[in-house]
């Protein structure tokens, strides 16, 4: 008898070996395929797109957010008289009827036509046509048009058709408002309809953040306002205007013109998408001479009321002579008249005194050559020559501005370093981080360095006044208030020669000078009324100033 | 045996009283489905009822509209120079 039930419990042994290797096969090997196709059976796998973070302006106005806009599609199996479709919709969606013709034509159950807002959507829909239907989705949406384009960039497509954000904030910080996408399984029963038992959206999707600006949204539209005038009164080929808080670092408005609208930026050329402002270089002319005597009054090296003994007429420097402005010279001058006058040869004497090494380790703190680290895609540095590449006449000229370049923001970067007690603040356009969890990260103002001491900026602050008070720029200034200023006009090097009908107009500046609230600079690019920053950038900020000191309420002395 | 009677009684009651109890919670079950399908359609047209009016509320609040309809109404910026001296710019183009 042993050997029946030793052989019976081999076939049970064998059976259930089988069942296992069997049970093990559909439910280790083939979980995923079985699960996956179960899946398909009883729910509905959806992507749920992260909503990118708006970019709002220091009042809350969200300056870049995002619309529903729709897909127009068709199914060209539906579609019986095709001529009929092209002639209705290529003018409500204002695309070629070419265009339409050929999708038409596809041997397709899905081709897209174009794109509708909700008011051409409507529009559509009440025709009723056979074979077209639309697709909602989520586009982006600047409600100020053009205001701070070149600020802000815009929204385009990448290589494989996502969203991706180019130039300014939208590029800068692109990682940040895009967010990450999610997926969404929504069960049903046999007839598609939602079952209670189980909607799992949690998804892992995260929207994107949002930015808080500390661009002041009514000073940028009054910036943009004053600038176009402006370009367009003195014959300018195109302007821009850049304001701080020196304090911080902060940017309060930021313009340049021309500029293109983001909601239509394909209809642009690329050029109008750089900001000027942290993308062009240029000789920044006499707007560069605080820089340099502020240097030599921290290294104790003048006063403002050392004489000039090399300003009774042009100075000769390595070959090359050099002259003031308008041919006029002051024997003797003091350090406080250089600036008044903007004397070309009274600052050649200051770079002379302070010496290659002393000048380039001054430029340094003052970041000349270095970029600022503002949060705007594409800032440029232009560095500066190596020491053993200067000239003498190199020093001398850049005493004055010129054979040196800078950017717009880093020259106003430095300015405000004289506004704000010596100390370099970071430039900043972003103020705060709002997470999707709803915390919120406030960005700090930064010192970055500080290039001269606190008594220097105040006596280098008083010539400024002086300047703006008894210089060439005087006929414009405010009455009742004290604002440090310095003109500029700068000559443009073209093939290694200068032309001089040719230049750039700027004024750089702070007010009020006791207790700045702001900082500005102003570049008019060759304008043709006058040449002189005097004449043409002057009246500009002076005119803007006058606006800000009173929306900032600041009373006349 | 009475006592077997009792519990008898109690365990048929107690079948039966589950049973219709399941077959209560089975019914509301079966239409909450579509209940929440409508639920879920109408917080998607709210949601797009929603972005379509802030689209429209920051259309109307921009500077860019307000200024433009400022300008067709009339209004001018305040021209009074309180404070620019009396001298004239060189520059301006007359």
């Amino acid at each position: 008898m042993n050997w029946r039930y030793r052989l019976l419990l081999i076939f049970f042994i064998i059976l259930f070996g089988i069942v296992i290797i069997r049970l093990f096969y559909w439910q280790i090997v083939k979980a995923q395929e079985l699960s996956d196709l179960g899946q398909q059976q009883y729910g509905q796998a959806l992507t749920v797109p992260a909503e990118r973070g708006e970019i709002r302006t220091s009042d809350g106005f969200p300056i870049a957010t995002n619309k529903i806009s729709y897909v127009v599609f068709a199914n060209p199996k539906e579609i019986k008289d095709k001529q009929e479709i092209i002639n209705t919709l290529a003018p409500i969606l204002n695309v070629d009827p070419a265009s339409i013709s050929a999708s038409l034509s596809l041997d397709l159950f899905w081709v897209e036509l174009g794109k509708a807002d909700e008011v051409k959507k409507n529009q559509i829909a009440k025709l009723n046509l056979p074979g077209i239907d639309f697709k909602q989705e989520y586009s982006r949406f600047y409600p100020e048009a053009s205001m701070a384009a070149q600020l802000i960039g815009f929204v385009g497509k990448d290589d494989l058709g996502q969203d991706k954000g180019y130039f300014g904030l939208e590029g800068y910080y692109d990682r940040l408002l895009t967010g990450k996408d999610g997926k969404a399984l929504e069960i049903h029963d046999a007839f598609g309809k939602p079952v209670l038992a189980k909607i799992d959206n949690s998804s892992g999707q995260t929207n994107g953040s949002n930015l808080i600006l500390s661009v002041d949204r009514s000073i940028q539209f009054l910036v943009e306002n004053v600038l176009k005038e402006s370009v367009e009164e003195y014959g300018a080929t195109s302007g821009m205007i850049g304001i701080m808080d020196p304090k911080t670092g902060m940017i309060l408005a930021m313009a340049s013109y021309p500029n293109y609208d983001p909601r239509d930026y394909q209809t642009y050329s690329e050029s109008l998408f750089i900001n000027p402002f942290v993308t062009d270089t240029y000789e920044p002319g006499s707007t560069f001479k605080p820089l340099v005597m502020s240097s030599a009054l921290d290294a104790k090296l003048i006063k403002p009321e050392t004489k000039c003994p090399i300003c009774a007429g042009p100075v000769s420097v390595g070959g090359y002579s050099i002259e003031t402005w308008n041919n006029e010279y002051f024997k003797n001058t003091t350090m406080t008249e250089v600036i008044q006058h903007s004397d070309n040869t009274g600052m050649v004497f200051v770079a002379q005194k302070l010496g290659l090494d002393r000048m380039l380790d001054y430029l340094n703190k003052f970041g000349i050559g270095n970029a600022t680290g503002i949060d705007l895609q594409g800032e440029v540095s232009p560095e500066l020559k190596p020491k053993n590449q200067w000239y003498a006449a190199d020093l001398a000229t850049t005493g004055f501005g010129q054979g040196i370049s800078v950017t717009p923001i880093e020259l106003l970067s430095a300015i405000s370093a004289i506004a704000n007690d010596g100390k370099r603040m970071e430039p900043h356009v972003v103020s705060e981080v709002e997470n999707p969890d709803g915390t919120s990260i406030k960005l700090e103002p930064k010192v970055l360095d500080q290039p001269i001491d606190s008594e220097t900026a105040k006596v280098m602050t008083e010539m400024m006044v002086n300047a703006v008070e008894k210089g060439e720029a005087s006929w414009t200034k405010l009455k009742g208030y004290r604002v440090a200023g310095k003109t500029g006009t700068a000559s443009i090097a073209l093939n290694g020669t200068y032309d001089s009908s040719k230049t750039i107009a700027s004024f750089v500046g702070f007010a009020p000078a006791d207790d700045p609230k702001f900082s500005m600079l102003v570049i008019l690019n060759k304008p043709t009324t006058s040449i002189y920053g005097a004449e043409t950038a002057a009246p500009v900020f002076f005119s803007i100033a006058k606006d800000l000191l009173l929306y900032y309420g600041i009373s006349p002395n | 045996m009475k006592k077997h009677k009792f519990l008898l009684f109690f365990l048929i009651f107690t079948v039966i009283t589950l049973g219709l109890v399941k077959i209560i919670i089975s019914n509301g079950m079966t239409t909450s489905g579509t209940v929440l399908g409508q639920l879920n359609e109408k917080v998607t047209n709210y949601q797009v009822e929603n972005t379509l009016l802030a689209e429209k509320v920051l259309n109307y609040t921009s500077f860019d509209n307000i200024s433009l309809k400022a300008d067709k109404l009339g209004f001018v910026n305040k021209k009074i120079s309180m404070s620019l001296t009396s001298v004239l710019p060189i520059a301006i183009k007359q």
